[in-house]
């Protein structure tokens, strides 16, 4: 009787045991899922790399769309009321759309990293442009002002002679055509060219590329249509693809006056000459490294753009 | 000239006052050796400076792979200046270098005070421990020397002693008894600026003109090589027309008085040496274009393009100083600081840059000494503005580094 008061005993002990076990693996349990709760994320998304390059396209894809957007808006506007300008309208047009073309191809076929990595630096690039024409907008609307009140006055035959042309009918565009006389009597510029050349040992080769170019050399005519002339001077601005401007070295560049305010040269022309007499003038400008793209040069007499044209390096 | 010369009377006796201070400075920079020490060096010159002077860490970034500093430290009639370059080691023969630091102290030594003097020998040895302990330049590649205007105005006032005394005291301060204290000749100055600071496709054809705060000078090369100098020198300087214009201005202190009075003196004397040393020279004919350094030159410059900011050279034209003269006296405020800011075209340059050095100018010249060193630099102008033949006018800022660089170029190739 005693023996079995015991093993029952045993028994309940064992049993009590056995229970504090279970309630304490059920507590460890629901701790250690409270745990992992805790630690990880409510959901895991897996995503393929694809779906990560597409959204990165998606992002660009807008960037793109808004950055189109407000070139197209610009355009409309800078279009309606630049139509004089269209000659570098059209090349500005052009380039852009090359850009689009790009982009578009980049963004829809195999769209990689590298792929997407240089949509991505093409985009900047086109927002880039899009501000330098903001920039130039202003300069634009003057400008086709100008150039509106000269088609009027092109019209009566006596206004004609002293519009320059250029050589090519193209490029450069002379742009002799200041309303203002006393401005531009007299001057014509002709014959304008930027050449980029490399330097070979005993010889210079021209290039269209940024790379191989070690300097510019720039040339172009000038003829006083009136009496002669002593230092008169030509201002040249110079502008890099960047927008910046170009100096030959500290002791060429400087300031002058133009109808639309104060502007930085890059280089001064000065000459003498007889009436009638064509002089043929030029100079150069070395850089330690040339940018691809764009290169603009503007030709100023007493304030007045007298000439223009662009210079492509690839 | 010895050290007795300088201390001890003609009787034998010293001259105490003097040497006593001299004595004292030496121990108070002793002193401050050792400080320096346990101590920042720029600290140190604060004490040691009772000048303006503006210093700033070494923060210096080699531009050249393989380069050495110098240093070339001068005692000027204003004060002394400081010009640091760093001279690439494989470009020693052509001369490439960088200008590392430009600094100066006003001490006005030409005043020839013993406060002056003091003044002077601190900054002397002060700028010599800085190029040596913050830019660990050795003795050997720093060079000093004291300018021909000191020394001219030390012979014109007889104060030879004066001069000697300051080389004296300064190699005792810095603890080296066989340094080296080179007394330039104007024309050799005329000739190092002159190589230092114009570039070679215009080296001769261009006249440079360094307008100094006790007389003016400057050359040409006729001849087509750098060893000889036609030298231009004139005894007026932008501190000389400002102080021979308050001479006369008796009680009227008024700008309209001062500027009544600033006619009067350069359409005296001034003119006519200006005329004459023009026509001596032989500048007209042979230049085509006219470079003008000097203090007065870099204050016309910041005031007129401030733009240009960044440009060591402003092209300028006769018309141009002359409209800014004018407006010195009629509208002063339009050259403050934020106007000048608030009207800049140009959106892309550094407006806070700007308004610092405008700011400068304004720290070292007022209202009459702007209108009395551009009455002088017009002066000189008119002398080469033909009807028949325009010169080109240039205004260098960085004149200071000008010839010091070429002493420095030189002293290598030796």
């Amino acid at each position: 009787m005693k023996d079995s008061k015991i093993s029952l005993l045993v028994l309940a002990s064992l049993a009590m045991l056995l229970l504090a076990f279970v309630v304490l693996f059920v507590w460890g349990f629901s701790f250690y899922k409270q745990s992992i709760k805790q630690t990880m994320p409510a959901t895991i998304v897996v995503k393929d790399s694809s779906s990560i390059t597409s959204d990165i396209r998606d992002s660009l894809q807008k960037v793109y769309t808004s950055a189109i957007n407000q070139l197209y808006a610009q355009l409309d506007s800078t279009q309606i009321n630049s139509n004089a300008v269209a000659a570098d309208m059209d090349q500005k047009l052009k380039e852009f759309y090359g850009l689009r073309d790009e982009i578009n191809v980049l963004l829809q076929k195999n769209p990689s990293t590298t792929n997407l990595a240089s949509a991505k630096i093409k985009i900047s690039e086109l927002q880039q442009r899009l501000d330098e024409w903001r920039n130039r907008y202003a300069d634009v609307s003057a400008e086709n002002k100008r150039l509106s009140e000269l088609l009027k006055k092109m019209a009566d035959p006596k206004a004609n002679e002293g519009l320059n042309t250029s050589p090519d009918g193209s490029n450069p565009v002379i742009v002799n055509t200041e309303i203002s006389k006393t401005a531009v009597d007299g001057i014509t510029v002709t014959d304008m060219q930027v050449k980029a050349v490399m330097q070979l040992e005993d010889k210079e080769k021209e290039t269209i590329e940024a790379l191989q170019t070690d300097l510019l050399r720039i040339s172009l005519n000038v003829r006083t249509n009136q009496s002669s002339s002593i230092g008169e001077e030509l201002f040249v601005v110079l502008l890099q693809p960047d927008g910046k401007l170009m100096k030959q070295s500290d002791w060429e560049t400087g300031i002058f006056q133009t109808k639309q305010g104060r502007k930085m040269y890059s280089y001064k022309l000065r000459f003498d000459t007889e009436a009638g007499q064509t002089k043929k003038m030029g100079f150069s400008m070395p850089a330690i490294r040339y940018q691809k793209g764009n290169y603009s040069m503007q030709v100023y007499h007493n304030g007045v753009l007298v000439a223009k044209m662009n210079k492509k390096l690839s | 000239m010895d050290v007795n010369h300088i201390f001890f009377t003609n009787s034998g006796l010293p001259e105490w006052p003097l040497f006593k201070t001299v004595f004292l400075r030496y121990l108070k920079v002793a002193k401050m050796f050792r400080f320096y020490k346990t101590t920042s060096l720029a600290s140190m010159l604060g004490l040691l400076f009772s000048g303006t002077t503006a210093f700033c860490q070494n923060s210096y970034v080699p531009q050249f792979k393989k380069s050495s500093l110098y240093a070339g430290i001068e005692v000027g009639s204003k004060g002394v200046k400081m010009t640091i370059l760093e001279v690439a080691k494989n470009e020693q023969t052509t001369g490439t270098f960088n200008t590392v630091k430009d600094t100066s102290v006003n001490t006005d030594f030409i005043s020839f005070t013993d406060k002056n003097f003091m003044n002077t020998v601190d900054a002397f040895a002060g700028l010599y421990v800085y190029a040596k302990k913050v830019y660990e330049i050795i003795p050997a590649n720093i060079f000093t020397v004291i300018s021909s205007g000191v020394v001219g105005q030390a012979e014109k006032d007889g104060k030879q002693s004066m001069v000697q005394a300051l080389a004296d005291s300064f190699r005792m301060l810095i603890k080296e008894p066989n340094r080296t204290v080179s007394l330039i000749d104007v024309t050799e100055e005329a000739r190092l600026s002159h190589l230092g600071i114009v570039p070679a496709n215009k080296r001769y054809v261009t006249f440079l003109i360094d307008i100094g705060s006790g007389n003016t000078k400057g050359g040409y090369f006729p001849n087509g090589n750098t060893k000889d100098l036609k030298l231009f020198q004139l005894s007026w300087g932008t501190k000389s027309v400002a102080n021979g214009t308050e001479k006369r201005m008796t009680d009227d202190n008024s700008l309209a008085n001062f500027k009544k009075q600033l006619y009067r003196v350069l359409e005296g004397t001034p003119d006519t040496e200006i005329t004459y040393a023009v026509n001596v020279s032989g500048a007209y004919n042979m230049s085509d274009n006219i470079a003008f350094s000097g203090g007065i030159a870099w204050s016309v410059a910041t005031l007129i393009h401030p733009e240009m900011i960044d440009n060591p050279v402003v092209p300028v034209t006769y018309d141009e100083v002359e409209k800014f003269s004018q407006r010195l006296y009629e509208n002063y405020p339009a050259y403050n600081a934020a106007v000048i800011v608030s009207k800049l075209e140009d959106k892309s340059v550094n407006a806070t840059a700007i308004a610092t050095e405008v700011k400068r100018v304004q720290k070292v010249f007022d209202q009459k000494s702007l209108m009395a060193g551009t009455g002088l630099l017009l002066k000189i102008m008119r002398q080469f503005e033909g009807v028949y033949e325009k010169k080109q006018f240039y205004l260098v800022k960085n004149g200071q580094v000008g010839w010091i660089s070429a002493y420095v170029d030189q002293n290598i190739r030796q």
